[in-house]
């Protein structure tokens, strides 16, 4: 085991960057996602971590090993490296049989037989398929196939696990099942661990860490919940389902408040939550749907926009209201229910949308 | 459909008892035919040859195919993009053109190398001898190495890069990944390939014939060949290719048996790359590999064939002539065969193709039970060698009074190459009407088209591209097959292959040179129109592509070279045992 360090980390692929120039430091037996839209480098930093791709630029380093360093000129090959990898394909090899697969990585290592046996079936065990050591792999469902990667990634006691979007080729109800087994395998296990992946649920609830990557570099670094509840950049709202983004100014404080005069429209100053920016500095306002409420009348205090609704959409346990605001359009989420004023609300209809003060984040733009 | 199909099996069967011709009054049942082709030792000493001459071939051009389709597919090597195009005109140009391009090359004493040989180092040695097992051994693996190279291109696209990864990051080398992981997800693969080569090899005449038996080596397909030759020893040939059919047969099916379950290369998830390896230095020596390839398949074979058809007499350097060309097209019988051929490639092609068409429609849309009959009887038909399927069409033409005229004519040998061509187009045909899925002939129903409208508005439309590559592939093949009209034209009325072997024999390889050059560019300029238009096509479709999200769709954007390469590639290594088969004689 050890912490992972990578610096300055560049990929070019036909002279553009998929990473560009990133630095992360994971810490002994921390699980870290890296969270990204397709295209953002998360699985090339992986993949250079792993040893499968080379970088142009930077160093990655096990504790004191250098694992690759273009200045040093040293770069072991992915062999050397003592990592295990869950593949998003799973790459199980189907001439072999459970037991073959999971005993390969320890057979490289030159491990004794019966050595072999026990570990193979102490990983095995962990993923829960101790009952199918002798089947051949192609005849496994699609979970238990991943399992096998599982296993087979843990077994040699490796120094980092890395997990390439392990999960995307599952159905939505496994998929849950699994990455909550994943976390507290990494809850038992304590391997430090890259965890590749572009749902922000499956980081969410798997994370120590997540790192939100675009365009090959880090937009933000935090734990789940600082990431999901004050995203730091325009890109990590969005990424992380913040339905409504306003462009704003800072105009001053309240309390522990920070108040921000919305750019296009009429001059609606809404009260935030402070980000410590300067007065005058432009932000972004984020506003999830689910937080903001739908009133007929105008409420008191200033924290709500004249609007015009445009489509009602019954989701079941929410209802789905797009409102026309002199500032854009905005999506609200409200709860089905008599009591509730988006349930009564019609196409055309004149309303108030009301953005709680804690429910709005704000970043520098 | 069973009758064309069946009946050469039946044939072959038939011959094989009686004592004289089929048809011939005064026949009796017999065992003859068995007794003297099986107490004869030259049948034992051709099968002993035949064993060496394709397992050499088939090792070698294994190992130089996988080599080959490797540097292609997986590693970085400069050049690595003309490596399919040179091996599908390899696939395309008949054996023939090989066995004469390097007879005329490595002749002993007059060949080019020979000559040479002997300019540059100003003796009189004769270092090369094509007419000896190394060089029949050498010239085959050539021609085999494409037929190889584009069944394993499939396979070895199909394989996830991440299986490699995954044993690299296991631990394993290089070196142990190579023979851990992808030797063994490929095996299956490349022994059913090997199996099919193995067969090909123990039943070709082509380049036995050119280059074996000028130095004495018999093989069984050859020594066949010569009992047919003597005249009276019809039941002996029946009973000699009764049972090369049959261990064929046999061979297959147990290679079928033991892959039963174990195609690997279908497991493959969503890869995330399929990027090559970055083989450093190595890619020069890949390089310089394929280069050497192409060298011997490709450009000594066209250059000598191409310069030696220039020569007055072949061997005679220093003067040159267009007095050979001149003959083909005067010569009546040459120039005759230049039609034939012609004609061949063109009705021969289009006729399987629309036969195969059908019978593969039939199979996907019927419901009857007796739908997979055909299938069955096809099947049989690709397993044949082509010399004894030619041996059962004639018995067959010889039985039926009203066919008996036809013997000796173009049209019987037209006939014996669609009934041996079908099965190879429908390789192209099966997979096209596949991809049409039945709701869209259901939606044109719905819309209002009647079933003639929908099944040439919508079906024809959408396997016209499978339908030219099957039309092109056939065509090319049949025209260039020795195997099947050498033991059925007459005299004068023979095709081109017949008559460059004819010239051949004659020791006139000048002439079969310019004979086959001449042939080759009229075919090498049809094949370019079709290309051509297809392109012009495609482009002048981009303009609607709005549509090409439909899949069948898509598959029109495909050239007749893509056609080509995805044709031959269908021929699935255990089914269809002949399906190449008449590629590698052609």
């Amino acid at each position: 085991m050890a912490q992972l360090n990578i610096s300055n980390l560049t990929k070019l692929f036909d002279g553009v960057p998929a990473v560009d120039d990133l630095d992360l430091e994971i810490k002994d037996g921390e699980l870290v996602s890296l969270l990204g839209p397709s295209g953002c480098g998360k699985t090339t930093t992986l993949r250079c971590i792993a040893g499968l791709e080379s970088p142009d630029q930077g160093e990655i380093s096990a504790g004191d090993d250098v694992l690759v360093s273009s200045s040093r000129g040293i770069e072991v090959p992915p062999n050397r490296r003592n990592v295990g990898m869950v593949f998003q394909s799973y790459a199980l090899w189907p001439h072999m049989d459970v037991f073959g697969n999971v005993a390969y990585p320890l057979r490289c290592r030159r491990v004794k037989t019966a050595e072999i046996r026990r570990r193979v079936r102490e990983a095995v065990d962990l993923v829960g398929l101790a009952h199918m050591l002798d089947r051949p792999v192609t005849q496994l469902s699609g979970g238990q196939q991943q399992r096998v990667a599982l296993a087979r990634a843990l077994v040699a006691e490796p120094r980092f696990l890395l997990f390439d979007e392990p999960l995307s080729n599952l159905d939505a109800g496994l998929r849950a099942t699994m990455r909550t087994e994943i976390r507290s395998l990494h809850n038992r296990l304590g391997r430090t661990s890259v965890y590749v992946t572009h749902d922000q649920l499956e980081a969410l609830t798997v994370s120590d860490r997540i790192a939100v990557m675009n365009a090959g570099k880090i937009e933000q670094l935090g734990t789940s919940r600082e990431v999901y509840s004050t995203p730091r950049t325009r890109f990590v709202a969005k990424f992380v389902g913040y339905e409504n983004i306003f462009d704003a100014t800072v105009c001053g404080r309240r309390g522990d408040r920070m108040q921000a005069r919305l750019a296009s429209g009429p001059t609606d100053v809404v009260t935030c939550v402070d980000n410590g920016a300067a007065e005058g500095a432009a932000v972004g306002l984020a506003v999830r749907a689910s937080s903001i409420t739908i009133s007929g009348s105008r409420p008191s205090g200033d924290n709500s926009l004249v609007a015009t609704v445009r489509t009602v959409a019954y989701l079941g346990d929410q209802i789905e209201t797009t409102l026309d605001t002199a500032h854009g359009t905005v999506v609200a989420k409200v709860a089905p229910g008599l009591g509730s004023a988006g349930a009564l609300l019609e196409v055309g209809e004149q309303c108030f949308v009301n953005l709680p003060a804690d429910a709005v984040v704000s970043f520098l733009d | 459909m069973i009758v064309p199909f069946g009946a050469p099996i039946f044939m072959l069967v038939y011959g094989a008892f009686r004592s004289t011709l089929p048809g011939l009054k005064g026949a009796h049942w017999t065992l003859d035919g068995f007794r003297v082709a099986y107490s004869d030792p030259a049948t034992y000493e051709s099968l002993k040859n035949s064993l060496i001459l394709a397992s050499s071939v088939t090792v070698l051009s294994v190992v130089t195919a996988i080599a080959l389709a490797w540097i292609s597919e997986r590693t970085n090597t400069p050049g690595r993009r003309l490596v399919t195009p040179v091996m599908v005109i390899v696939f395309a140009t008949p054996a023939l053109f090989f066995g004469l391009g390097w007879t005329m090359l490595a002749n002993d004493p007059i060949g080019l190398l020979n000559n040479a040989s002997r300019w540059l180092l100003h003796n009189s040695a004769t270092p090369f001898d094509i007419n000896t097992w190394q060089g029949l051994i050498m010239v085959s693996s050539l021609k085999m190495t494409a037929v190889v190279y584009l069944l394993v291109l499939g396979p070895m696209k199909a394989m996830s890069r991440s299986l490699e990864e995954a044993s690299l990051i296991a631990g394993a080398g290089r070196g142990r990944t190579f023979f851990r992981i992808q030797v063994p997800i490929l095996a299956p693969a490349i022994s059913g390939i090997a199996v099919l080569l193995f067969v090909i090899m123990m039943s070709v005449v082509d380049i036995p014939l050119l280059i074996g038996t000028p130095a004495g080596i018999v093989v069984y397909s050859s020594h066949i060949y010569e009992y047919f030759g003597t005249g009276n020893l019809y039941a002996a040939t029946s009973a000699l290719s009764f049972v090369l059919t049959a261990a064929v047969v046999i061979v297959v099916l147990v290679q079928q048996r033991m892959l039963r379950g174990r195609m690997f290369t279908t497991v493959s998830g969503k890869g995330y790359s399929q990027r090559r390896w970055e083989i450093g230095r190595w890619r020069w020596v890949c390089a310089a590999g394929f280069a050497l390839y192409a060298l011997l398949a490709v450009i000594l074979p066209v250059g000598e064939v191409i310069f030696g058809s220039f020569q007055p007499i072949f061997g005679l350097y220093g003067r040159y002539t267009l007095n050979n060309y001149q003959r083909v097209f005067t010569d009546a019988a040459t120039s005759e065969a230049l039609r034939n051929t012609i004609t061949i490639g063109v009705v021969v092609g289009l006729v399987s193709a629309v036969l195969a068409m059908i019978i593969s429609y039939v199979q996907r849309r019927s419901k009857s039970r007796l739908r997979q009959l055909p299938n069955g009887m096809i099947w049989i038909i690709l397993t044949m060698p082509g010399i004894v399927f030619s041996l059962a069409t004639i018995w067959g033409f010889l039985l039926f009074p009203g066919l008996r005229n036809l013997y000796g004519t173009v049209t019987m040998v037209m006939i014996a190459l669609v009934v041996h061509s079908v099965p190879l187009a429908m390789r192209a045909t099966e997979g096209a009407i596949v991809q049409i899925g039945p709701e869209l002939e259901e939606s044109a129903r719905v819309s209002g088209a009647t079933s003639l409208r929908t099944l040439v508005g919508i079906v024809g439309r959408l396997l016209l591209p499978s339908f030219v590559a099957a039309w092109v592939v056939t065509g090319l093949l049949s025209a260039g097959n020795l195997d099947i009209p050498l033991l059925m034209s007459a005299s004068k009325r023979n095709t081109v292959p017949v008559k460059v072997y004819q010239l051949y024999t004659s020791a006139d390889l000048s002439g079969a040179a310019a004979l086959l050059v001449s042939y080759l560019s009229i075919f090498g300029i049809a094949v370019l129109v079709v290309f051509v238009l297809q392109r012009v096509l495609r482009v002048s479709r981009r303009g609607w592509s709005r549509r090409r999200q439909n899949r069948a769709y898509a598959q029109r954007d495909r050239t007749a070279v893509d056609e080509l390469i995805a044709d031959v590639q269908n021929v699935e290594p255990m089914a269809s045992s002949r399906g190449s088969g008449s590629g590698g004689s052609a």
